[in-house]
């Protein structure tokens, strides 16, 4: 059964009850929250996704619920009112507007996968799949990496994941969780534009990155989240404003190192995580790619994976 | 007496490498540094024996620039020497 079975009056109440366990290989959640905002988004972004039974045993208890006390009921009565994130239980981070509840739930996931799935190297990274073969492309932020992942993703590649790219030292191959994809500013009215059939959520402003919106992942991305697939480019994409598109080697010890410095728990794997992400860049055409346009860039990614 | 230039830890250290450049892996530290090919170079041969400058011009006389005399040749070895020394991966005996 898929969380869309539920209506949203249906959802809110066991998001209020007993918690929503939802299947996001290869992770089991349980959520938690009042605010309402949440299963409307829930339901938007994460229609397609299994629902797991009361009693299955779960990677990760989240909850974002409205802030309470008097100072949370100060703020209310200010119309400024607060949601906080918590996880096992303990509160985590500050409070933020309820506005941005469900991007909370969004930052702790990712926080909770990259504080405790350490049976994989977690990069940060977006990776797509075409041909069976992995597109990763490992950036900081303002990149313009969602912007490339939600293109491409809705141009025939296979999204694995937007910010977090699972390596599984024993098999290789790279997994992702298929959750939505983020956009932010002027990247959102580009999306919509450039792909008019992708769902999006409301926009959320002035938030600490700006306004911010999440892609729902295509349902073909969700069907397929336990397919992994070995690394056959590291692309480290920059946007340049006006930039023609150029697809330029880039030697592979200095993508080894950007891919540990952009991994969460490198360290924790010691020669291991070394030994792997030297697999993985060794098995991989390296690039960095510079970029202006979505149309050109989708284009010479599809350039790319027919010609090798 | 000439200073011995050898590897602080030979068995904690994993590389590697690819064209002209390579990654080393400290396993003591947890630190990865990125490594050209004259420090390839350097390390491997350090992991071999410790060695003279002296010693190290002459073995990679072929390696370096034609342009590079005897005494550029050194100059140039040593500030890669300092180099890794500076990452804890070499030191002089």
């Amino acid at each position: 059964m898929t969380l869309a079975a539920l209506d949203e009056r249906a959802l809110r109440s066991r998001l209020r009850g007993p918690g929503l366990t939802l299947h996001l290989p290869p992770f089991v959640v349980r959520l938690h929250s009042d605010v309402p905002r949440v299963a409307t988004d829930l339901l938007r972004l994460y229609g397609d996704c299994d629902l797991g039974r009361d009693d299955e045993f779960v990677d990760f208890h989240l909850a974002v619920n409205y802030d309470r006390g008097l100072h949370a009921l100060w703020r209310r009565l200010a119309g400024r009112r607060q949601a906080r994130f918590s996880t096992d239980g303990l509160a985590a981070f500050t409070t933020l507007p309820a506005t941005q509840a469900f991007h909370m739930i969004e930052w702790g996931l990712n926080w909770a996968v990259t504080a405790h799935a350490h049976h994989y190297v977690v990069y940060h990274a977006a990776v797509l799949e075409r041909g069976g073969r992995a597109l990763v492309l490992p950036a900081p932020p303002g990149s313009g990496k969602s912007t490339l992942t939600a293109a491409l993703a809705q141009r025939g590649w296979r999204l694995l994941s937007d910010e977090l790219a699972l390596l599984d030292p024993r098999d290789g191959r790279l997994y992702g969780l298929a959750r939505p994809v983020n956009l932010k500013n002027q990247a959102i009215a580009l999306m919509r534009a450039f792909a008019p059939g992708a769902v999006l959520t409301e926009p959320v402003p002035d938030t600490l990155k700006g306004t911010l919106s999440l892609m729902k992942a295509p349902g073909d991305a969700i069907a397929r989240v336990r397919e992994g697939a070995r690394a056959a480019w590291i692309v480290v994409p920059s946007f340049e404003a006006g930039a023609e598109a150029s697809l330029e080697p880039l030697p592979k010890a200095q993508a080894h190192l950007l891919l540990a410095e952009q991994a969460f728990n490198y360290d924790i794997h010691g020669v291991d995580g070394f030994e792997a992400t030297a697999d993985l860049v060794d098995g991989a055409d390296c690039r960095a790619f510079t970029y202006s346009r979505l149309d050109d860039a989708v284009r010479v990614f599809d350039t790319l994976a027919a010609a090798s | 007496m000439p200073a011995y230039w050898q590897l602080i830890r030979a068995d904690a250290l994993r590389v590697r490498e690819w064209d002209d450049a390579g990654v080393i892996y400290d396993a003591v530290s947890g630190n990865t540094h990125l490594i050209d090919a004259l420090g390839l170079e350097l390390l491997d041969l350090l992991r071999q024996r410790p060695w003279t400058l002296d010693e190290l011009a002459t073995e990679l006389h072929d390696t370096l620039p034609e342009d590079l005399d005897g005494e550029a040749a050194q100059r140039r070895l040593r500030l890669k020497l300092e180099q890794l020394a500076r990452l804890d991966l070499v030191a002089t005996a």
